[in-house]
Order: C-alpha cells, then structure tokens, then sequence
C-alpha cells in the first residue's frame, strides 16, 4: 500500500511539474518574441557601440598596437568597473584586429571619456603625455603622445 | 532568413562529417537509434573538422581555400562507406514505425524547447561579454587579419580576458561560416550557439529514449529547457552549452555502451570527451573526469583503447595549439608552482567556495527553489530502478565539480571575483549530466503507474 501512495505521489508530482513547465514555457514564448522584436529595432549595446566608434576608424592604422584610456586612467574621476571593462571588450571587438592595450604608452591613444567636454579632455589626459588629435561625439577622443 | 540558410548549408560537409563518423562508429539500424545519431552528428562534426582544419591552418593559414574541398570529399567518403555497411546489412535507419504516445510527447518537448531556444536567441544577437571578449573575438580577429598576420589572434599583446590561450573549436568553427560568406556576419554566432542548444537538447531526449523510453526522455527534455541557465547561457553565444554538449555526449555514449557493449560506443565518447577539451580549459578537467568514470565502469583494454583512439584528433589538437600558439594563460601561467601550492593549504579559500556553492544551490539551473524542492522529492518519491547500471558514471559530474573546485583553490585571480563571474556556470557543467545520470538511474512515469496500477 505505501508502495502504491508512493508511486501515486510522485505520479502527482510530476504532472504537476510538468504542466507546469509547460505554461511557464507557453506564457514565455510570445514576451521572448516581444523582446526580440524591439531588440531588433534598437539594436544591442555591441550595435550601438559600433555607431559610436564608427566615425573614429579612418583615423586608425589598419593594424598594430593602440593604446586606450577610459576614466579609471585619470585621477580623481568617478567610473563603474564593469562599465569600463565592458566599453573596452567591446571597443576590442570592433577595432580588430588593431589590438587595443590599457594605458597611455602607445604613439596613437583612444579615450573614452563620456562625461568629458574637449577641453577637460584635453587637460586630463596631459599629464599622461597625450596630445589631442581629434575629437568624436559621445566623448570618444583620440589622443597622440606629445614629442618628448 | 537567406543568410541562416546560406550560414546552414555551409556547415553541412561538418554535419555530413559527423554523420559518417556516428553512422560508422555506432551502426546500430532503426528509427529509434537515428534520432540520437542526427543530435550527435553536428557538435561531433564541428568538433572533429575544427580539429582538422586547425592542422590545415598551421600548415597552409585558415584562408586556403582547399579545406572546403578535404572536408566535403572526407565526408562524402564516409558517408559512402557507412552508406554501403549499411546496404550490405539488414534493415534500415529509416525504417518506419507508428510512433508511440511517449515518443509523440518527448517529440513535443523537443519542439517546445527548440522555438523557446530560437525566440531566446534573437535577443543578444551578439552574445554577451564573453561572447564578444573571448570567443567571437578570435574568430573576428583570424578573419580580420588575413593570411599573412592570422596569429595576431594569439599575440601576447593582447588583454588577458581575451583569453588568446583558449582553444579553438568554437573560433574556427565561426570563421568558417565567416569565411564562407566572405564577411563577418552576426548571424553566424547566433546560428551556430543554436544548433548546439538544439543538439544539446536533441540529445538529452534522444539519449534518455534509448537509455529508458520516451516518458523519461521528455521528463529529461523539460528538466533542461525548464532551467533559465540553459535558455540565457545559448543565447550568450559563450561556450558553456557546447561544453555541456560534449559531456552529455560522452555520458550517454559510456551508459549506452554499459548497455549494448560496442567499441565504437567508446570511440565517439572518446571523440566526445576530447572535444570537450577542445572547447574549454575547463574541457581539461572534464576530460579528465571521464578518464575516471570510463575506468570505474569499462576498465578493459579493448574499451580503453577504442576510447583512446577516439581521443586522438582533438586531443593532439589541443596539444599542438597550446605548444605552438597559445600565449601562457591567466590560471596557470601567472603563478609559480609555490603560490599555487600555498594556495591549497589555505582554509579560507575552502570556506569561501563551499559558501559560495552552498549560496547557489537553492536557485541551481536558475530555477526557483520551490521547482528544484518539488523536482527534488519527485526524484526521491520515484527512486532508483535498481536494474539500472551507470552508478559508476556520477564519477565524471562528480569529478568535474571536485577539480573546478581545486581550479579555484589555486586561482590566481581574487577569489571572490572569480567565483562570483563563473561559478553558475561551471556548476551548470555537471549539474545537467548529474540530473541526466541521476534520471537514466530513477524509476520511470512508467514504472510508477506500474506500480500504482499494481501491474509491476
């Protein structure tokens, strides 16, 4: 008999589990389509980081080693840690195969200083040896190292 | 649409690959074996020719255009071996059948999951961080560098989170697709990360089927497309569900072949467990794992040897990228044998990864706990089928966990970071082939109802 109210038990439990599997998995699919759909539209944080570095490409080498500097490379600036990891992955994956190295020692810099006008740019990134070059929107600027 | 189609048909002479190679090494007839042997095929093919292709880069670059024509005629020629094995032997893999009402169901499942798999995949058509950091990286980078710099893509220049020193199955892969249509297409990360979550899928209802029917193989199939990990983790294009793939593989391919002994079996688990290693650095250590169940369970010479041979291709080309290309990685390259083993003797860091799993266990798969407690008594009220053999083969999720937990031990990284950015992950590596063990062990909704009906 405890054998049987077992079997019925676990007989119970499992088309119980499964249905509800099964509505949580109907009930998903058409938000899921919702989100694609709009995603689609928008385009996801890579598609949308491309548009913002697309105006700086012509002025990059077709290869070779680019330094990059963000807010954690400037005294006394305010950043979120995986923000600034997240640009500079993404920056990566859309400049390659230029390869992009955290730091100010390279000939050609990339900033990405999103809170930064030109000019405070331009004056935080002089103590690292950085001379202006041009400037994009969303406060993407490229940077040369001034002569010695 | 075109682009998915034109991105398909290009991975067919893989698919065709893995087929001849599943076909040859596991001539089992029937209807009820093909469904296994097609869930097999795609992740075996890629696995195999990524290998391949890997040695044809070292010796003429990725760009040479003759691999297309070795891969397809490799294929034709199996295909046409195995296709004369089988006309020479009785029956065929298509023969028909009325299908069952528990095959109908598991068919279902099988549906459901693929259209919430393709819905999920639409949503991060460019994956998520490790994605663009790691591993479409690579292929972008091979791609974008041409036949004179490819191994740019390995140099040591190059941040540590992108993770030069990986290996190559997935980044190959992908620029093959790149390569075939001559560009970098978003698609193909989003195709190819589905086709493994269907096959994974595919897998675990055709493997549950064979091991122990279609009612169990459904319950198998909604256990997996049930868990948010499986869902997100696809959709994030990282390589943690081919991951899982190949271990499921290699699991259902050693509990099969406890069952219905053959050489083959143990071959593609080979093949399987390789590739596993061909993926991921944490391959390795499941690699390892399945060394040790394949000895608790199958210890003879021949087994060990079928498996071995199936382990070759992979395996040396694992060996080879990492002694010719890979730049030192961030785990073991970064310390000296000392620390790490200072590491080790650290009560600390044994309490922080014990929290630290004991934090994930309630919401594992990432499935509400009250879910996981039902599922949980469910396994309990069900219990084991005793007749049942494969206790042995828990050793390799086991295994896995044990030797992720002495990866972090020794991290050089903070431990906490680490644990925090990986551990669902690693732990969704054994977590889904230990629920698969654990399901081809339990009773079935058909033992039960046998039970119940007083017909057992």
């Amino acid at each position: 008999m405890a054998h049987k109210l077992r079997a019925g038990a676990a007989l119970l439990l499992l088309a119980g589990l499964a249905a509800a599997a099964l509505i949580a998995s109907a009930l998903q699919a058409p938000r899921l389509r919702e989100q694609a759909v709009a995603i689609q539209r928008s385009g996801d944080d890579l598609a949308l980081w491309a548009e913002r570095l697309a105006p700086l490409i012509p002025y990059l080498p077709e290869r070779g080693v680019l330094g990059y500097i963000s807010e954690r490379d400037i005294p006394g600036l305010a950043y979120s840690a995986t923000d600034q990891g997240e640009e500079l992955a993404m920056s990566q994956f859309l400049l390659a195969p230029r390869i992009l190295e955290q730091g100010a020692r390279r000939e050609l810099v990339l900033a990405n200083l999103g809170g930064l006008s030109p000019q405070e740019a331009e004056q935080a990134a002089a103590p690292l040896g950085l001379q202006l070059e041009r400037a994009f929107d969303y406060g993407i600027y490229l940077f040369r190292r001034a002569a010695p | 649409m075109m682009t998915y189609l034109r991105l398909l048909l290009a991975h067919l002479p893989a698919f065709a690959l893995g087929l001849a190679l599943v076909e040859l090494l596991y001539p089992r007839r029937g209807a009820r074996h093909l469904a296994l042997k097609l869930a097999l095929a795609p992740g075996l093919g890629w696995g195999a020719s990524s290998a391949l292709y890997f040695f044809w880069s070292l010796a003429f670059t990725p760009f040479s255009a003759g691999y297309a024509w070795l891969e397809g005629g490799l294929a034709l020629a199996l295909l046409g071996w195995a296709a004369w094995r089988g006309w020479r032997g009785a029956g065929s893999c298509l023969a028909w059948r009325r299908p069952a009402a528990a095959a109908l169901a598991a068919g279902g499942v099988f549906a459901l999951g693929a259209l919430l798999l393709w819905l999920r995949a639409d949503l991060q058509p460019n994956g998520n961080f490790d994605a663009y950091a790691t591993w479409n990286l690579r292929a972008r980078f091979l791609f974008l560098s041409g036949a004179q710099e490819w191994k740019t893509a390995f140099a040591p220049e190059l941040a540590w989170w992108v993770h030069a020193d990986y290996p190559l199955l997935w980044p190959l892969t992908l620029l093959r697709a790149y390569l075939s249509q001559q560009r970098v297409l978003t698609q193909a990360g989003v195709l190819q990360a589905l086709i493994f979550a269907w096959s994974l899928l595919g897998l675990a209802l055709a493997g549950m089927a064979r091991l122990r029917g279609g009612w169990q193989a459904a319950l198998s199939g909604l256990a997996l497309i049930g868990m948010p990990w499986m869902l997100n983790y696809s959709a994030f294009q990282q390589a943690d569900v081919p991951l899982v793939f190949y271990t499921l593989a290699c699991l259902v391919l050693l509990l099969l072949a406890q069952r219905e002994p053959a050489g083959g079996l143990y071959a593609l688990a080979g093949l399987a467990a390789g590739c596993a290693a061909w993926t991921k650095n944490d391959g390795a250590v499941i690699l390892l794992a399945a060394c040790a169940a394949l000895l608790a369970c199958a210890p003879r010479r021949r087994n060990l040897a079928a498996f071995g041979l199936g382990l070759v291709l992979p395996l040396a080309a694992l060996l080879v990228f990492k002694a010719a290309l890979a730049p030192p990685g961030d785990l073991l390259g970064a310390q000296s044998a000392a620390q790490a083993a200072a590491k080790l003797l650290d009560p600390l860091r044994y309490a922080a990864i014990a929290a630290a799993l004991l934090r994930l266990l309630p919401g594992v798969g990432g499935l509400p706990w009250p879910a996981l407690a039902a599922g949980l008594l469910y396994l309990l009220l069900a219990g084991r089928d005793p007749r049942q053999p494969g206790l042995s083969v828990l050793l390799l999720p086991g295994l896995t966990l044990l030797g992720y937990s002495v990866v972090y031990l020794i991290t050089p990284q903070p431990l906490e970071w680490h644990l925090n950015y990986s551990l669902d992950r690693l732990v969704f590596h054994a977590f889904v082939p230990a629920l698969f063990v654990w399901l081809s062990l339990a009773r079935t909704p058909e033992d039960l109802w046998a039970a119940l009906t007083g017909r057992a």
